[in-house]
């Protein structure tokens, strides 16, 4: 008989109910804390170092086009040129399909 | 399947979270009295951790008006449950994991994962620019110190050939490697003791808080309750990765040495469990003073591209070079 619970592997069933039961006591302790907040004027702003938030909230936002930007950047010498290598042109893309083939067969040629 | 067995085992689940947070709170009262004093300051008294979530739990929890209040709640949740279910798959001293058999390396190394992503998550969700910046700078450096950890852990599991962290933690990787393999090992160790302050976030690898730049960064929005589980999250998850370091290279126990007398329990020497345990606990402190204190109090913050290429660059090169002298190793 096969075992549910998948003794010996990853078994799903049991992380499910540790994480139910852990879940459990981790909501318990949250539930200790104090709840909510007396409003004010300016309670609920977002903190912008004293200044006053813009009035339009998608202003006061930072734009997440370069998420990665120290990642990017420290490794700005590997990947600046394979971002060089894309030009846009399909023949480039052809050959550098034509030469990564040839260097496979030529593994696949040693290989036998 | 034996039903008292797994009585006991959801019964000890039930209590290991207290346990984490005692434990990972005593840490942090550590890490600040030893801090303070490597800086000639009296610091803190070691209970401060405690008092510290008793207030924040008394104080107002307050929503920024443009936060997506479900994420806001949810992710200091997430951060706190994912390193206390990692409590369970981890060998706790003389211990073995709870849910041994269920759950592996791989996995925890995924939960280790969830208390930066939830973080990002909170800070993306709180509406607030220093937060942005701060959640944009966690998931860098987590895409940052995740590959070098992937490099020691899957190394020393390919030496068991297991990724069982209970048989790993049975017979220390020092004792299956020659000179060769330990120098190896070594680098291995290195590269994980590097790990340690980015997992956790510590100086030198706290740009996602920043509090001299960004005011807290992550956490510039969060009061009250949630700044209070997240800082729970922190401590708790400060014991698990120590926890794992140690099962991983340092677990080593007492009663493998000396075998004590006394009183027995289940056949397991009750002096010799207790030697055991308070020994795990000394580990653990040494483990947080080498990795988390010293360098905390030795370095200043490193900015985020230059703290990226520590890791993928150095850090990377030194695991593979580690990883390449275990394996050489049993080819030569």
């Amino acid at each position: 008989m096969i075992d549910i619970l998948l003794k010996d592997m990853w078994s799903p069933i049991v992380f499910i109910i540790v994480s139910l039961l852990t879940a459990l006591v981790a909501y318990m302790f949250y539930r200790i804390g104090d709840e909510g907040y007396k409003r004010t004027r300016h309670k609920g702003e977002p903190f912008i170092s004293g200044n006053m938030p813009p009035k339009d909230p998608r202003m006061i936002h930072v734009g997440g086009d370069n998420v990665f930007w120290g990642f990017t950047h420290a490794l700005r010498k590997y990947l600046d040129p394979l971002v060089k290598a894309h030009t846009g042109i399909i023949n480039d893309y052809v050959y550098w399909m034509v030469i990564t083939m040839a260097l496979v067969l030529i593994y696949v040629y040693l290989l036998i | 399947m034996n039903f008292e067995e797994w009585t006991l085992r959801l019964l000890v689940i039930l209590v290991l979270p207290f346990i984490g947070i005692f434990l990972g709170l005593a840490y942090k009262g550590f890490d600040r009295k030893i801090s303070a004093m490597m800086q000639s300051r009296i610091g803190p008294p070691l209970r401060q951790p405690f008092r510290d979530v008793k207030k924040l739990f008394m104080k107002e929890n307050i929503i920024p008006d443009h936060a997506v209040a479900w994420v806001f709640h949810g992710a200091p949740l997430f951060a706190l449950i994912a390193p206390l279910v990692a409590l369970a798959y981890l060998p706790l001293g003389p211990f073995e994991p709870v849910m041994e058999g269920y759950g592996d390396l791989i996995l925890i190394l995924y939960l280790l994962a969830i208390p930066a992503v939830a973080m990002a998550m909170g800070g993306l969700a709180s509406g607030s620019p220093y937060a942005t910046v701060g959640a944009q700078r966690e998931l860098v450096l987590m895409m940052s110190y995740e590959f070098p950890l992937a490099i020691a852990a899957v190394t020393i599991a390919w030496k068991y050939e297991s990724f069982s962290l209970a048989a790993i933690s049975q017979t220390p990787v020092w004792s299956m490697v020659g000179p060769m393999g330990a120098l190896g090992l070594l680098l291995i160790a290195l590269g994980l003791f590097a790990v340690l302050p980015g997992e956790l976030s510590k100086v030198p690898f706290d740009q996602a808080e920043a509090e001299t730049e960004l005011g807290g960064g992550l956490f510039v929005e969060y009061s009250g309750r949630n700044l209070g589980v997240f800082y729970l999250a922190e401590a708790v998850k400060m014991v698990v990765v120590g926890a794992l370091l140690i099962a991983l290279l340092f677990p080593h126990n007492i009663s493998q040495w000396y075998s004590f007398g006394g009183p027995e329990l289940l056949g397991v020497s009750v002096l010799g469990t207790v030697a055991d345990v308070l020994f795990f606990l000394f580990k653990l402190l040494i483990i947080i003073y080498a990795g988390v204190s010293l360098v905390r109090v030795a370095l200043a913050r490193f900015q985020i591209d230059k703290a990226s290429y520590f890791y993928w660059v150095p850090m990377t090169l030194l695991g593979l070079l580690g990883t390449v002298l275990v394996v050489m190793e049993g080819v030569i």
